[in-house]
């Protein structure tokens, strides 16, 4: 693979291009990951995510940016099915004036309309349909994650334009996670610095940033006629 | 074209002699694509031209369209039932726009359109954080915040048991079943939950006195206490007094129509201590200081009959002050006065006047059973005197005789404007200068919030603004009369009772609340030994000659509570909470949103909010029956309140069958009633008839007079329908859905359901003489020995009730936390400046809160509005904590035995008081304010 394959032809309409990605090595492993983590995270009540966890406990050595996913997946299976739902609803669920950790962004950010009606407006660009009975909280984490999820799924297996799943990860994760990433896994160790949850959203916030920095890296302006740069 | 910058490390793979099997493991893995919360996709789409994605903004260019346009409002005890669409897409409710549809009555300005910003604010409110979504269990001790989320299965199953458990050892009266106004307005959730208390023989604690706000003072009056008319009435009239009522700031839907007629030409004056942004807006101002209302009213009435500008013939007619007061007693004249009683009572009983035609006595039209003139107020060739003594003949001699106007007369006397106002702060010539064109106008309206029948001597309140209007002829004409409230003719009862008979446990909420809450002990620690005694021998011997019912000897042990925050709005809410709350051995929440009653609940269940359920409303102040339709499912676990007393019903019934319960014996105002849980499912839905919320409001729909005869889907596609009879802003048509009453009277003649079959002014009940209270008259609000100031409140511009209290926007429009509306000079005397925390204590308890300077205010007085949950104070605790008012229950509201006056469920009991208290306040010391941002 020669660096410049690694380059994704920008077309006429575009402002940004990608460089320096190759996306054999990336996009499945990020793909992977985010999924991942949008199991971890997932409501424990609504939710068995132990097939897919266990498939991953069993890979050796899955770490990604120096996380061992495979680990932290291992760690969550070995806590108590129960204990795990407590646990869930004690930080996200219930609280005496609302829950102790925002699981919904709306929630974190002061109920601010706009947060929900941009990531609908992705969900909707993109057809990702959340399921009727989920539809209530497109702000979940796990709703989040799953989505990025999906847009590195597509930039793993399109043939064509995987500068929109590009782009459009860049500026989602922009938007939604990088900076609330780090207040969740604070909120989580002031809470409850023990729980399986605080090892969880430690992890996130690692490879939500380095994630980020990492897609900054690869993506560049492009230039028109007439800029000297 | 190729740039370079600093590359961030990519995702690190395994060392690169694993990489190849790690990415062939992972690609292989039959999960890579895993999409837990949307159906799987089929194929990535293949964006390209429009659906390329190049920038954030291209998501915002495609049109954003909705799914569905649902018809909704909030069901909730605003008196707006606001006409709005809700716009849904992607399952969410996105935003909330009016509906627009409302024409007007006769001339008066249009109903719409109605709205307000908690209205506005309502679909981003109901995804916020205080929203319930799941059953949860408290785990440990009560109120410690640990919860154990569970399924409904789990929670109604062990609610059964407990509730079985109690049924068996001690009947169902030690359960009770909590409800509000809130509740009561969302006409099939109350049926429901009213038929499942048929069912179920739970105690029903009534709810409007329980919350203070019956108007007992008019049912003493005029034997029924729905007056109200809709709000375009305002604009008929000449000259209002708003007074006890803030519309600019609790009426916001229908505030204009109080600008409209000013600009009419109508005298709005406002009454009211504080400056308020009704008063903002009015005509004039009046301030009279806290508690002296009704000297201001009397001295008002001093100025009406002393300028003669009364409406005789009305009063002729109309009101027993006509009717003659034996000197000797102080008691009416009646027919056992010139016959035995059994010849009294074979010739119809009734009450006398002294006609002035043939300068005799005679009976009063209208009053008696079976006599002549028993079924009409007309007085034919009558011509009733209203002033004058005379000497009667009776069956034991001269009986001395003058009219009970002369009495009122007497009594106005006490109350010249000149004494009152040293009383009231208010100037004599304003009083005569409001009295005078009070009377000049025609028509003349009281409107008036509730907040009279908070008052220890509310009652006499609202029967002396009842005599204002009485004595102009103001009870009647359109544009006149005391606006207070009125009632659908909702058959609510007949669903309860549906197939099932009337097996209903219902009880006074104050009287519950004083036999189970201690509260002889705080009305002895708070107004000393002498009145608790006094107050309590009164209670208790009512109690005794069977005038209260009493559903308080099995104790109380466990409790419902839905659409209700009682631990919020109770006076002396935290004392309540620990001395009978807390002692229950089972509390069952059923809410949409987290309140203080909730988190010291044992089990919470979660109800549906306003766009997630079907139900209707009904409300006076308008004349159309509103929708609630199902714009979204309800979020997480949440239920409406017909599924959630279904879901117990079904529990109660199986956990019964399962345990082997029989029949439980019961006994219902005397009459034994037998109980069969096993079929409690099956009852409460008609066997399967009635299948959901839906189907209740068809019932409702049915049943109820006035109500156009269509199906729920028809109300839910139009949203809102006009109701019968409502061309004129007056409910005085018999065929519509309110209560017409009043106007039968003043038109065709009918008597009233008092005892003397007219307006009743002068009660001469042996406990009214006692007290001094058979013709209202000023008295002192009682208060705390030692402290100064007396704190009025107020419902709120920002919140209704707790609902919508703790919204970040709304928050974010006023101070953001619990405030306090301080006199500045009485801040300078303590040191306190404007965003101070303040401590405000007496005897009873403290709280804190933010101190709101404000000349507004009068001196020594302060003011908050309610609503505030104990849950957003320090230590969780409101304004309750100084409200020491629980314990009090007049004795004349306990009184029976006399026509309108005796327990009548919503309409005859003891209000829960508010207002006789007083207490001071400091700044609060460096301690509780440590850490705070200067
Ligand atoms: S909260 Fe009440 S007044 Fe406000 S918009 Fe809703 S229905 Fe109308």
């Amino acid at each position: 693979m020669t660096p410049d394959s690694l380059t994704i032809t920008p077309t006429n309409d575009s402002e940004r291009y990608i460089q320096d990605r190759d996306l054999n090595l990336t996009a499945a492993v990020r793909c992977k990951s985010y999924g991942l983590f949008s199991s971890l995270l997932a409501s424990s009540h609504e939710i068995d995510v132990g097939k897919q966890l266990r498939e991953v406990a069993g890979m050796d050595n899955f770490c990604v940016y120096g996380i061992d996913l495979g680990a932290l997946c291992g760690t969550y299976l070995s806590v108590d099915k129960l204990a795990r739902k407590n646990e869930y609803s004690r930080l996200f669920e219930i609280g005496d004036s609302g829950p102790p950790v925002a699981i919904r962004e709306q929630q974190q950010f002061g109920q601010i309309s706009g947060i929900r009606e941009d990531l609908v407006r992705f969900y909707e660009f993109f057809d990702y349909k959340i399921h009727q009975h989920y539809a209530w909280a497109p702000d979940h984490i796990s709703v989040i994650l799953e989505f990025t999820h999906l847009l590195c799924y597509y930039e793993s297996v399109v043939s064509e334009d995987q500068l929109s799943y590009q782009l459009a990860q860049y500026d989602f994760v922009s938007r939604h996670l990088v900076d609330w990433a780090p207040i969740f896994a604070d909120l989580i160790d002031n809470v409850q610095p023990d729980s399986l949850y605080a090892d969880i959203a430690r992890s996130l916030c690692l490879f939500i940033t380095r994630d980020h920095e990492w897609q900054a890296s690869t993506i560049f302006p492009m230039e028109r006629s007439g800029d000297n740069g | 074209m190729k740039r370079t910058q600093k590359m961030a490390s990519p995702p690190q793979m395994p060392a690169s002699k694993g990489r190849r099997t790690f990415l062939r493991q992972l690609l292989a893995s039959s999960t890579l694509l895993t999409l837990n919360h949307a159906p799987i996709a089929a194929s990535a789409p293949q964006p390209s031209g429009e659906k390329a994605y190049r920038n954030f903004e291209d998501i915002y260019r495609k049109k954003w369209t909705w799914d569905r346009v649902v018809r909704g409002t909030h069901g909730t005890n605003c008196a707006g039932n606001c006409a709005f669409n809700v716009y849904v897409k992607d399952g969410i409710v996105w935003r909330e726009e009016q509906q627009g549809v409302y024409g007007s009555s006769g001339d008066a300005p249009d109903y719409g359109p109605r709205g307000c910003q908690k209205g506005l604010r309502h679909s981003k409110y109901m995804y916020g954080s205080q929203r319930v979504l799941y059953p949860m269990k408290s785990i440990g001790e009560r109120g410690n915040g640990k919860w154990e989320r569970i399924s409904w299965h789990q929670a109604t199953t062990e609610i059964a048991d407990k509730f079985l458990d109690l049924v068996v050892a001690h009947g169902p009266e030690c359960i009770s079943y909590g409800s509000g106004t809130q509740m009561a307005l969302k006409r099939a959730s109350f049926c429901s939950l009213a038929r499942f208390a048929n069912i179920t023989g739970v105690t029903v604690p009534e709810f409007l006195s329980g919350v203070g706000d019956l108007p007992s003072g008019i049912q003493m009056t005029l034997g029924q206490i729905h007056t109200s008319d809709t709000m375009a009435a305002v604009y008929k009239s000449r000259c209002v007094l708003v007074w006890m009522s803030n519309p600019a700031v609790t009426r916001i839907p229908d505030a204009h129509f109080f600008w409209d007629a000013k600009y009419n030409g109508t005298e709005v004056i406002a009454i009211s201590p504080e400056f308020t942004p009704t008063a903002m807006h009015s005509s004039l101002w009046v301030n009279p200081k806290p508690g002296t209302d009704t000297a201001l009213a009397m001295a008002m009435v001093n100025v009406i009959l002393e300028e003669r500008l009364f409406k005789a013939n009305y009063i002729r007619e109309q009101s027993d002050l006509p009717l003659l007061v034996r000197m000797d007693n102080k008691r009416f004249l009646r027919a056992e006065d010139f016959a035995t009683q059994s010849d009294a009572t074979a010739d119809g009983g009734g009450f006398y006047i002294w006609d002035e035609a043939t300068d005799s006595v005679a009976r009063a039209p209208g009053s008696g059973t079976g006599n002549d003139q028993a079924a009409t107020l007309k007085l034919g060739k009558l011509r009733p005197a209203l002033e004058g003594r005379w000497r009667v003949q009776g069956l034991d001699g001269v009986i001395e005789v003058t009219t009970a106007f002369e009495l009122l007369k007497v009594r106005a006397a006490e109350h010249a404007p000149e004494l009152m106002s040293e009383l009231t702060g208010v100037n004599a010539n304003v009083i005569r200068k409001i009295a005078r064109t009070f009377a000049a106008a025609e028509p003349a309206m009281i409107f008036s919030g509730y907040a009279a029948c908070k008052w220890l001597h509310g009652d006499i309140l609202q029967r002396s603004m009842l005599l204002l209007l009485s004595l102009t002829g103001n009870i009647g004409p359109e544009g006149g009369g005391l606006q207070i409230g009125n009632s659908a003719k909702t058959q609510t009862m007949a669903f309860a009772f549906d197939g099932i008979g009337v097996a209903f446990r219902g009880i006074s909420g104050t009287t519950w609340d004083y036999d189970h809450a201690k509260m002889k002990q705080l009305n002895q620690e708070t107004y000393g030994k002498k009145l608790a005694q006094e107050f309590d021998d009164y209670y208790q011997e009512s109690i005794r000659k069977g005038w209260y019912p009493s559903h308080s000897s099995k104790g109380w042990k466990m409790g419902f509570f839905a659409g209700n925050n009682g631990a919020n709005w109770r006076a002396s809410g935290k004392r309540w909470r620990k001395s009978a709350l807390e002692e229950l051995e089972l509390i069952v929440s059923l809410v949409p949103d987290a309140g203080v009653t909730s988190h010291y609940s044992d089990y919470v269940l979660p109800i549906a909010h306003h766009y997630e359920r079907a139900d209707m409303m009904l409300q006076s102040r308008t004349p159309y029956v509103q929708v609630l339709d199902v714009a979204v499912p309800p979020l997480g676990e949440a239920v409406d309140d017909w599924e959630a007393n279904r879901l117990l019903a079904e529990a109660i019934g199986r956990r019964a069958k399962e345990r082997g319960i029989g029949i439980i014996d019961d006994v219902i105002d005397g009459r034994r009633v037998q109980r069969d849980y096993r079929r409690c499912l099956e009852l409460y839905t008609m066997n399967g008839k009635i299948k959901s919320a839906k189907d209740v409001c068809q019932y409702i729909i049915d049943t109820t007079p006035g109500i156009p005869k269509i199906p729920f889907a028809e109300l839910a596609e139009k949203g809102v329908v006009r109701v019968n009879g409502s061309e004129r802003t007056t409910w005085d048509d018999k065929e519509t859905t309110y209560h017409s009453e009043v106007f039968e009277s003043v038109r065709d003649k009918v008597p009233y359901q008092t005892v003397s079959g007219r307006q009743s002014f002068y009660i001469d009940h042996e406990w009214f003489l006692e007290f001094d209270e058979a013709l209202p008259a000023h008295k002192k609000p009682l208060h705390n020995e030692g402290y100064p100031l007396r704190m009025m409140m107020g419902h709120a511009r920002h919140g209704i009730h707790s609902m919508w209290r703790d919204d970040s926007f709304l928050l974010s429009l006023q101070r953001g936390e619990p405030d306090i509306y301080i006199n500045p000079d009485d801040a300078a005397e303590r040191d306190v400046k404007d965003g101070d925390t303040v401590r405000i204590f007496n005897d009873a308890g403290e709280f804190f809160a933010m101190a709101h300077l404000s000349a507004g205010i009068q001196p020594s007085m302060l003011f908050m509005y309610h609503g505030w949950d104990p849950m957003m104070f320090r230590n969780r605790q409101n304004f309750g904590a100084v409200i020491s008012t629980a314990g009090l229950i007049k004795p004349t509201s306990m009184a029976g035995g006399y026509g309108q006056i005796g327990y009548k469920p919503a309409r005859f009991s003891p209000n829960q008081t508010y207002k006789d208290f007083t207490c001071d306040f400091e700044k609060a010391s460096e301690e509780v304010t440590a850490g705070e941002p200067a």
